[in-house]
């Protein structure tokens, strides 16, 4: 015992004044400890108290020390285990468990006697680990949640789930999903390491038998304690996990309906689940199961999203001996990468392309959704139409056919090979910013061409320009993301035209997709991570005569 | 690597690219091809060794931007074209992804890295050039890889490298990371929590099958240094710009005279400087920002730039950095590797 002082019992009773010591108090008779008061003492205290000799000896022990420790005073400590042995051995401190009982023992040498004090401490203990316990069921608990909640992908989430569960809460855990057409996807993890160590399959419609746990599991059944579990779950258990022990199946709770079950196997040699233990793999299951219909949730947005996106990207550009194509296209900075910007090439009746380039008003899916109906409508009308300002005026009346006309720019070009080589171009322009011309000396010009944007008024007409293209002369067509892109060095500037003009001048003869990549990297530059509006160029370049395309050297500083 | 293309055809691939001759060019890696060298060695010792001299020529004067740009596209049309010729049958392996980093526009490097992953078997998705964040995750989340491999070429890239490593890690993807942009060994990458480091393309595309699958870092990143110095120089860069065009124009009166074209191109020079100085900042170390000085060295000689405008530039941002400590440590080495 350690009294507040930080001094020994030993050291305290040796303290107690002597009879021979100076008078207390009043100056009264010194007092004398009478007969039997020491062990008297000694009995009073909660701690055992034993003094052994160096022939392992008991000379002396208090009440306490008798009822707990296995010793009988003047003899030899004796008997094997490991009590016995700590009180006879060298060391200066034990802790052991001892009958149910936890025991700390601190040895004191004391007149040539090793005198050791013995506590119980077995509820401390207790209290201590369940304080730890506790702790870890949280810490657990709160990193789940992190590492389940930070994917969207149900596939992922799953396999998430069996790594936490093994080994924190048994040795194999697997994972059941509803699958597409009545089939069951499971997940398994063993504590295997490396490619094997995450096994995934597919269970077929009908490949469950009815009164599976499994099934009745995904229909959202409740799971009671079924003692046959372990065997429906056997053959899906690893090879070498031959010893099974104890099992666990529980749903995991989804929006509505369940989102899945996860079951929880612990090998032979393990205890059983414990009251507090099925407690934690309870919530454990509604971390996993509220993650899982999350993601299921996103991934048939995606889907849909995808399938949409699909729909309306733009096709690959055409190949072709007289004309080479290049185009960037940046969506506003949205998950979804499709907007209002779009642009298409396609092949018309008598041997010329027909390219345009426009931009829808708005952002996102309305957007999106309004430039498939533009895209459409051109495609359609082009089998009718092939002059550009004839098409605009089809469009125009198109737009107005609908309840709500959706405000739309674009130009729309003709291109066809000239006999004397290069390009000749047909050009109308419904309200769109007007395309560069670059020549292959580096001069740049912009085209005159104006017109109303598509969806202002019902009835409209549209001039037409015609554009020469000498080899190695490029159009460049562009939305206005390009050039009311804010940023530079203040952020607030727009990119502007005659920077877009001074790009092109260097770029004058590089290929046409080089052409269109370096706006678009300049461009993002320029914004420097800000947001922006959809960005869409499309460059139409007259292949030079000759195969070999020289540059034209621009000197740097 | 031993060379198996004999260095009289990677001189004539070069003259190829100087001419821009895109048909001849992919003709002749086709030739190769059919000659029997495996593609591997035509993307890595034609396509990867001419675009290194590809940026020589250009920091040396000898090539404008356009050109390094068009021969740049010619060798992005030459791994299409060997991709298409050579495409190997059903992958065998996982799916993983590679993109570059937010902002980064040098998408070869990924590019040919994609197709060595790929003729070792891997199923590839290229993301290509410059993927925002936000496309990124929703990618990963869509498609589940095994892992991301994140490619950033130049060390000023590195503030959106580490988001995209964290936003990766967060979605439970593990982060391979490569490119010049992370350092020799890719130190960097390291320091800024990838799950590992690919130096070289081929030993990466053959180490991944021991790693994969891997559970990414799941701790959260403890700060690199606290101090939000980095933040801070790309917040004011604006300013640090300013006060050095300011100084220079005080000791350098010829500045007045510059024409726009100079004037704009010198205004570029110090905002490399300033996102340099962020970048190793967010790194912490100093060699960084040395080493860029040096290179930035021998750029402006070829050009006749005087240094020690250089030094002119490093006294201003001092003096507007009077408070930040680790910037000043940073600065003084690159004035004395002047």
């Amino acid at each position: 015992m350690v009294y507040p002082d930080g001094r020994t019992l030993a050291a305290a009773a040796a303290a107690v004044p002597r009879a021979d010591a100076a008078p207390l108090g009043d100056g009264g008779p010194p007092w004398q400890a009478p007969e039997g008061f020491w062990p008297g003492l000694l009995d009073g205290i909660a701690e055992a108290v034993v003094a052994v000799d160096l022939q392992g000896v008991v000379r002396s022990a208090n009440v306490v020390a008798q009822q707990l420790l296995p010793i009988v005073i003047g003899k030899v400590v004796d008997g094997g285990g490991a009590l016995p042995e700590a009180l006879r051995s060298e060391a200066n401190a034990f802790e052991i468990d001892h009958d149910d009982r936890r025991l700390h023992g601190r040895k004191v040498a004391l007149s040539g006697l090793s005198v050791w004090y013995v506590r119980d401490v077995t509820e401390q203990t207790m209290r201590v680990d369940a304080l730890l316990a506790e702790r870890w069921r949280s810490a657990f608990l709160a990193e789940a949640s992190r590492r389940l909640s930070g994917s969207l992908n149900r596939d992922r989430v799953a396999r998430t789930a069996t790594l936490l569960a093994v080994p924190a809460l048994g040795d194999c855990a697997i994972v059941f999903l509803p699958g597409s057409r009545g089939r069951t996807l499971w997940y398994r993890f063993a504590g295997e390491a490396g490619e094997e160590g995450n096994v995934h399959g597919v269970i077929e419609a009908g490949g469950l038998p009815e009164d599976s746990p499994i099934t009745e599991g995904l229909a959202g059944l409740p799971v009671g304690d079924d003692p046959r579990l372990v065997e429906h779950l056997r053959w899906l258990l690893p090879k070498d996990f031959s010893r099974t022990g104890s099992a666990l199946l529980l749903p995991l709770p989804g929006h509505a309906q369940p989102a899945g079950v996860l079951a929880v196997v612990r090998s032979a040699g393990r205890a059983g689940f414990e009251p507090v233990e099925q407690h934690l793999i309870r919530q454990f299951a509604v971390r996993t199961g509220s993650a899982i219909a999350s993601a299921a949730l996103y991934t048939e947005q995606a889907q849909t999203a995808d399938l949409l996106q699909a729909s309306l990207l733009p096709e690959a550009l055409p190949e072709l001996d007289e004309v080479a194509f290049g185009a960037a296209y940046r969506a506003a900075r949205e998950r979804l990468r499709i907007g209002g910007d779009f642009y298409d090439v396609f092949a018309g009746p008598d041997g010329h392309w027909t390219f345009l380039l426009g931009d829808v008003c708005g952002k996102g899916v309305e957007a999106a959704v309004h430039t498939g109906q533009a895209r459409q409508t051109v495609h359609a009308l082009r089998l009718l139409e092939s002059r550009p300002a004839k098409l605009l005026e089809l469009l125009n009346q198109a737009v107005f056919s609908r309840e709500r006309p959706q405000l739309t720019t674009l130009v729309i070009g003709s291109v066809r090979p000239s006999p004397r080589g290069g390009l000749d171009i047909a050009l109308a322009s419904g309200g769109h910013p007007a395309p560069f011309v670059v020549r292959s000396d580096g001069r740049v010009e912009e085209v005159e061409v104006s017109g109303l944007a598509i969806g202002v008024v019902p009835v409209a007409t549209f001039v037409q320009v015609a554009v020469r293209l000498e080899p190695g002369d490029s159009l460049v067509a562009y939305s206005d993301g390009v050039t009311e892109a804010r940023g530079g060095p203040t952020g607030l500037e727009f990119y502007g035209p005659d920077r877009l003009a001074s790009v092109l001048a260097n770029y004058a003869g590089a290929p046409a997709a080089a052409m269109a990549q370096r706006i678009e990297q300049t461009v993002g530059d320029w914004l420097g991570g800000r947001e922006h509006d959809d960005i869409a160029v499309l460059v139409i370049q007259a292949k030079p005569a000759h195969k070999r395309r020289h540059l034209v050297g621009v000197p740097n500083q | 690597m031993s060379q198996t293309i004999p260095e009289a055809d990677r001189e004539h691939y070069m003259r190829l690219l100087e001419d821009a001759a895109e048909p001849e060019a992919v003709d002749f890696a086709q030739k190769l091809l059919a000659r029997g060298v495996p593609a591997q060695e035509v993307l890595l010792q034609l396509v990867a060794a001419s675009q290194a001299e590809v940026g020589r020529r250009w920091a040396e004067n000898r090539w404008s931007v356009a050109q390094e740009h068009a021969a740049t596209h010619l060798n992005e049309q030459v791994v299409a074209a060997v991709a298409t010729t050579i495409r190997p049958a059903q992958p065998s392996r996982g799916r993983i992804a590679v993109a570059c980093v937010d902002g980064e526009w040098h998408s070869l490097p990924a590019r040919l890295f994609a197709e060595v992953l790929r003729l070792h078997g891997w199923e590839v998705r290229f993301l290509g050039a410059s993927v925002p964040g936000p496309h990124l995750v929703s990618y990963l989340h869509s498609y589940d890889p095994l892992a991301l491999a994140v490619s950033c070429s130049l060390p000023t890239r590195l503030a959106a490298a580490k988001r995209t490593i964290e936003a990766a890690q967060e979605a439970g993807v593990a982060v391979l990371a490569g490119g010049a942009g992370f350092g020799e060994n890719g130190r960097w990458a390291r320091r800024l929590g990838a799950d590992r480091v690919a130096t070289d393309a081929v030993q990466a595309a053959q180490e991944l099958a021991a790693w994969l699958p891997a559970t990414p870092r799941s701790s959260p990143h403890p700060l690199l240094v606290g101090d939000d110095e980095d933040v801070m120089v790309s917040k004011h860069k604006q300013s640090l710009v300013d006060s050095g065009m300011r100084l220079l124009g005080e000791r350098f009166p010829a500045l007045a005279r510059y024409s726009g074209h100079q004037r704009q191109a010198t205004l570029e020079d110090l905002g490399h400087i300033a996102d340099f100085l962020s970048a190793s900042l967010l790194v912490d170390d100093a060699e960084m920002f040395t080493s860029f000085i040096g290179w930035l060295c021998i750029i402006l000689e070829s050009r006749r730039v005087p240094i020690s405008t250089v030094d002119v530039v490093l006294e201003a941002y001092q003096r507007e950095l009077y408070d930040y400590p680790r910037a000043l440590r940073h600065l003084s080495a690159g004035r004395r590797q002047l």
